[in-house]
């Protein structure tokens, strides 16, 4: 029975040790970077036609309107510091990098990258449909910043989930 | 381009894109650079901190200062006046 056991055991730090957790790790850094790149990506775009189109008549608006276009970049900027973050971590599997440490930083990537999508899509239509409501009525734009910060928060949410599981 | 050159020849239009311009870059680069030398030379030259811990201290300073930044860049934006041009002189010119 003793032998058993040793050899469950053998097997079971074999597992834990296994030489794919690298393959995860580097997974969540590219989902961390890619998903929030994606969401920025779209937040500019969206938003960017509606800063076009308002932008013919009142080009004086110009850094009102150009808000959602930063706050989508900053969405990039939380993916790009996790990113770098967890790759700094990635390591050849053994005991010093267990698959344990693989599936967080995966979590972490994916966390991270989808909360970083959402919040760019939010920021992106959200801001799209504010600018053009800006060029009518200025007065909306604390309404337009307050729903952009409640959109940019949800990346934020993210990107600290991702720090506490990826760097611990 | 008849309706958008005269639109960046006016003053208010021209002082507007050079804010934008300059707080543009200012997100784009103070994040980034501090990130890496506060990393350099902060916490890893002065505290001593391993390379994994100065690069994560380094990184919530970095999204610190990029709100930061952009609470600058909403506080510029709102404070810049609301020009006179109203919705009723648009359909002023619109009649013209």
């Amino acid at each position: 029975m003793a032998t058993d056991g040793d050899q469950f055991n053998a097997e079971l730090l074999a597992a834990e040790h296994a030489m794919y957790a690298p393959f995860f790790g580097s997974l969540g850094v590219t989902f961390a970077m890619i998903f929030t790149a994606a969401g920025s990506a779209y937040g500019t775009a969206k938003s960017g036609t509606g800063i076009a189109s308002m932008a013919v008549a009142r080009p004086d608006l110009v850094m009102k309107a150009i808000i959602p276009v930063v706050m989508a970049g900053i969405v990039a900027i939380y993916g790009l510091v996790v990113a770098v973050i967890v790759s700094g971590k990635v390591a050849p599997g053994g005991p010093e990098y267990t698959i344990n440490d693989g599936f967080s930083q995966f979590a972490a990537g994916l966390v991270c990258g989808l909360c970083g999508l959402g919040a760019g899509y939010a920021i992106g239509i959200a801001g799209d449909a504010g600018v053009r409501a800006l060029s009518q009525q200025p007065r909306f734009f604390v309404g337009m910043i307050l729903i952009l910060i409640f959109a940019e928060v949800l990346g934020l949410y993210g990107m600290i989930v991702a720090l506490i599981l990826g760097a611990t | 381009m008849e309706e958008l050159i005269p639109n960046f020849r006016d003053r208010e239009t021209q002082t507007a894109v050079k804010r934008l311009v300059i707080y543009s870059l200012v997100i784009i680069v103070v994040p980034l650079l501090s990130m890496f030398l506060l990393k350099l030379f902060l916490f890893e030259g002065i505290f001593g901190y391993s390379s994994q811990d100065s690069i994560l201290y380094a990184a919530i300073i970095a999204v610190v200062i990029v709100h930061i930044v952009l609470g600058f860049f909403v506080y510029a934006a709102w404070k810049e006046e609301i020009t006179p041009r109203t919705a009723a002189e648009e359909k002023e010119e619109k009649i013209d």
